[in-house]
């Protein structure tokens, strides 16, 4: 019995950890969606807050076994400088266009007092609350590091306040431009979606625009994804397109877009496709999605 | 404590292969990974480093990925097998990609108790005693795990490269 691995089992396993996990395209994408939720969620905290009176008995201690040791960690150090740039503008663009949901929530509903407040308070950008998944709500691991059977049949009331949300199907991120998130006259305006509005009203943040932006792009990323995984290349090209025509080709996914682009492409057998792939390696030489590319699209 | 960020950043590939090898295929993979990071946003606070964060994440990575498996009914979808490299590769003419598969399909050979073992403590270099704690195994027990693990991914790469 062997009780050690062989150096040609420890080559292969260095050579492929790195592999096996996240491409720094997909970590960018997970968290910029990561990011739409939890705005998203903010603000289905606020709306779910009267129906919740008596919530606020979250049974904490979600830390898990009593595991002390700081412990060599599978840690990604994935993300690069150009992700930390992005998700930074994203946080600013976030904090920058602030709804005083939380406020509102308290003054106005007597249930609100027995909820956590919801730490982000980020505008609610409706499309976010897609997000909120029924999966996350089901996997808070119990105390201790007992996860499972009692929490499944006796539900974190934390999460019943969530959201509800019905899957599958997922419901397809919502094309139209952002609306105001909640109707609220205590809201803070939204100029942007209110096309009469007077000369004094104050401007949208300068950020705000670019984070919507951002979440567009996620989402038109994240429907060719979606279109890609339910064996319909040609809506997720359709997306792509959208999202080449939005971004005039220099969105800050436009990579996820192009390699999503060629994945269909090959799925069509298009002729194209070659010269896609060219074009991709000439403008992202570096890609970690080429090798994704070339398992995908031999 | 470490901010959500701290964590996303340092954690998210941790995560991921936390719940590749919990079977999860390619394309429930991003969803599960923003599931695990919504669960952790929400509850970070709680935290309070009582436990290393890898255990932590781990629990909730599990959970996920259940609920994931669940929902799926089962179901593996093709991705989820990928094709092996050529088993003619040395390995130092095999691009990482091939590697990623050759180790990915084994793995995928492995009963899933020996597998995680074998992942957290040859992947993810954590030790033996703290994945012992992790998945709540007596320690002789998740060493026997390994060991077996070991001795099946030795030979499973022997096959691939000697077929």
């Amino acid at each position: 019995m062997t009780n050690e691995l062989g150096p040609e089992s420890r080559a292969l396993l260095d050579a492929a950890r790195e592999g096996l996990g996240p491409d720094p395209a997909a970590i960018r994408r997970m968290r910029a969606k990561i990011d739409a939720a939890i705005a998203g969620g903010a603000a289905g905290a606020v709306a779910g807050a009267s129906a919740a009176t008596g919530a606020g008995a979250s049974a904490g201690a979600s830390a898990g076994a009593t595991a002390g040791a700081g412990a060599g960690l599978g840690a990604a150090g994935a993300a690069g400088g150009a992700l930390a740039v992005k998700l930074g503008a994203l946080a600013a663009a976030a904090a920058a266009a602030i709804v005083a949901v939380v406020v509102i929530a308290r003054g106005g509903g007597g249930g609100g007092e027995a909820v956590p407040a919801p730490r982000v308070e980020v505008v609610a950008d409706p499309r976010a609350q897609e997000q909120a998944r029924p999966a996350a709500r089901e996997a808070l691991p119990g105390p201790a590091g007992a996860p499972s059977a009692a929490r499944e049949a006796a539900p974190d009331p934390e999460i019943e306040m969530a959201p509800v949300r019905v899957e599958p199907p997922r419901p397809e991120p919502r094309p139209a431009a952002p609306q105001p998130a909640r109707p609220q006259a205590q809201a803070a305006p939204q100029p942007q979606s209110q096309p009469a509005a007077p000369p004094q009203q104050p401007q949208p943040p300068a950020a705000a625009p670019r984070r919507a932006d951002l979440a567009r792009e996620v989402e038109l990323v994240d429907q060719a994804m979606a279109a890609l995984r339910r064996g319909a290349p040609a809506a997720a090209l359709a997306a792509v397109r959208v999202h080449a025509a939005e971004t005039a080709g220099a969105g800050q996914l436009a990579e996820d877009a192009a390699a999503i682009e060629i994945e269909a492409l090959c799925r069509l057998h298009d002729p194209g496709v070659a010269s896609k792939l060219a074009a991709f390696d000439g403008r992202w030489p570096e890609s970690a999605q080429r090798s994704r590319l070339t398992t995908k699209c031999p | 404590m470490p901010s959500f960020d701290e964590v996303y950043t340092a954690h998210v590939a941790f995560v991921w292969r936390v719940l590749r090898t919990f079977g999860l295929s390619d394309v429930q993979l991003e969803d599960a990974v923003q599931d695990v990071f919504l669960v952790v946003h929400r509850r970070l606070p709680e935290w309070e480093g009582r436990a290393a964060i890898t255990t932590w994440l781990f629990a909730i990575a599990r959970r996920v990925a259940a609920a994931h498996r669940r929902r799926a009914g089962g179901a593996r979808t093709e991705e989820l097998v990928e094709e092996p490299a050529g088993g003619d590769d040395t390995f130092a003419a095999m691009s990482r990609a091939q590697a990623t598969a050759t180790v990915f399909s084994i793995l995928q050979q492995l009963d899933e108790d020996k597998r995680v073992v074998f992942a957290l403590v040859e992947l993810e270099q954590l030790s033996v005693p703290e994945v012992a704690r992790m998945l709540d195994l007596n320690l002789n027990t998740a060493y026997s795990r390994l060991r077996l693990a070991r001795h099946a991914f030795e030979l499973a790469v022997r096959a691939q490269v000697k077929p």
